[in-house]
């Protein structure tokens, strides 16, 4: 089964996800700030990343998926945002150097079948 | 800052940031409705030429909605902890000052005064200003407790020397509290480019770009927030050179 990383800074959110995911069989492993998220991801190699945004600062989560973007050895890891964040528009793409690519965005708080189903459609991608 | 979802056209902007949970407002508010009257009636009591307001029931009243008030303004942040210890632990830390503070209070006044934004370090969630506020509140707090509830209960029984610095220490926490309470709300409802935080302490929430300008280690980190500083002041300078 799929090793998922849960990277967020409110352990209740952690706690809560962990017990969703490993009830449908997934394997969870978890880091609670950006650094500490990207240090996990080297050394347990997930497959799939769920990334809050807002921890240490706002744009944390953002500069992870960054990063992840420019290790080979990461840019292919699948990674869900998962944010509280308000406000947040959709719009058509300009791309420009302040873009940050990720496969999903989820607000909180979150229903748990959308989670697994955005997990399994994310996972499914990826062995696409 | 935008996120742009692979494979699709659509792309998400960040507008809107959460500041405060609900629990801070309702704190903060709470805060707010018990220091006000604390203030009024501490004030009739302080100042002699009030004292003519406070005798006979109205003095009896004035006593008791300061008490009442104290009961709840103490109480406030113990009830806080109960529900939210994380988050008041949280709050706490971000109130203590840091070197960048210093800065941001000397490029205050041109700020403040003359809208000059450019000299001011990049700062947290709170600013330096809002971090003085938050410390002198809760110095305040715990001095309002100490000197407060043995001058409620020990009239009498406390010797009269002690009673009289419990006095005194309890009108300087007065003084001082009420100034800078004065500051605080002449900023959030009546200053011009203070704005977005009455927007946040009402609603929660901040624009990103407001985030982005007076908050910038709290948006971008204190690594990138300082670097982007670093090089508005090179460009600053370029400009000023030529």
């Amino acid at each position: 089964m799929a090793k998922i990383l849960v990277v967020d800074d409110d352990p209740d959110f952690v706690n809560l996800t962990r017990r969703i995911l490993q009830r449908k069989g997934y394997e969870v492993v978890t880091a609670a700030s950006g650094q500490q998220a990207l240090a996990v991801m080297r050394k347990e190699k997930p497959d799939l990343v769920l990334l809050d945004i807002m921890m240490s600062y706002i744009l944390d989560g953002l500069d992870v998926s960054r990063e992840m973007a420019q290790d080979p050895a990461l840019k292919d890891v699948p990674v869900i945002m998962v944010t509280s964040l308000t406000g947040a528009r959709a719009e058509a793409a300009q791309l420009s150097g302040e873009y940050v690519p990720v496969d999903e965005w989820i607000h909180k708080p979150i229903d748990p079948d959308r989670l697994l189903a955005r997990i399994e459609d994310a996972l499914r991608g990826k062995a696409g | 800052m935008t996120v742009q979802l692979k494979g699709r056209a659509e792309a998400i902007t960040i507008q809107w940031i959460p500041k405060y949970t609900f629990m801070e407002r309702l704190g903060h508010w709470i805060h707010t409705a018990t220091f006000v009257p604390l203030a009024i009636t501490g004030m009739i009591l302080y100042f002699p030429f009030l004292q003519s307001l406070a005798q006979g029931e109205a003095g009896l009243f004035i006593r008791l909605v300061h008490r009442v008030a104290a009961v709840i303004f103490g109480l406030l942040p113990i009830v806080y902890f109960i529900f939210q210890p994380r988050r008041l632990l949280l709050n706490i830390r971000e109130f203590l000052p840091n070197k960048d503070d210093i800065g941001w209070l000397k490029g205050a006044p041109a700020y403040y005064l003359l809208g000059k934004h450019e000299a001011m370090p990049p700062q947290g969630r709170f600013n330096a200003g809002e971090k003085m506020n938050g410390l002198v509140m809760i110095v305040a707090w715990v001095v309002f407790g100490i000197t407060g509830v043995p001058m409620w209960f020990g009239k009498g029984v406390i010797p009269p020397e002690v009673f009289r610095w419990l006095v005194i220490f309890h009108d300087l926490a007065m003084i001082v509290s009420v100034c800078m309470f004065l500051i605080h709300l002449y900023l959030a409802v009546a200053h011009p480019l203070m704005w977005a935080g009455l927007v946040s302490m009402r609603f929660g929430v901040t624009s990103a770009e407001y985030a982005m300008e007076h908050h910038a280690k709290w948006y971008y980190g204190p690594k990138r927030a300082m670097e982007i500083w670093e090089a508005k002041k090179r460009e600053a300078a370029q400009k000023g050179g030529h």
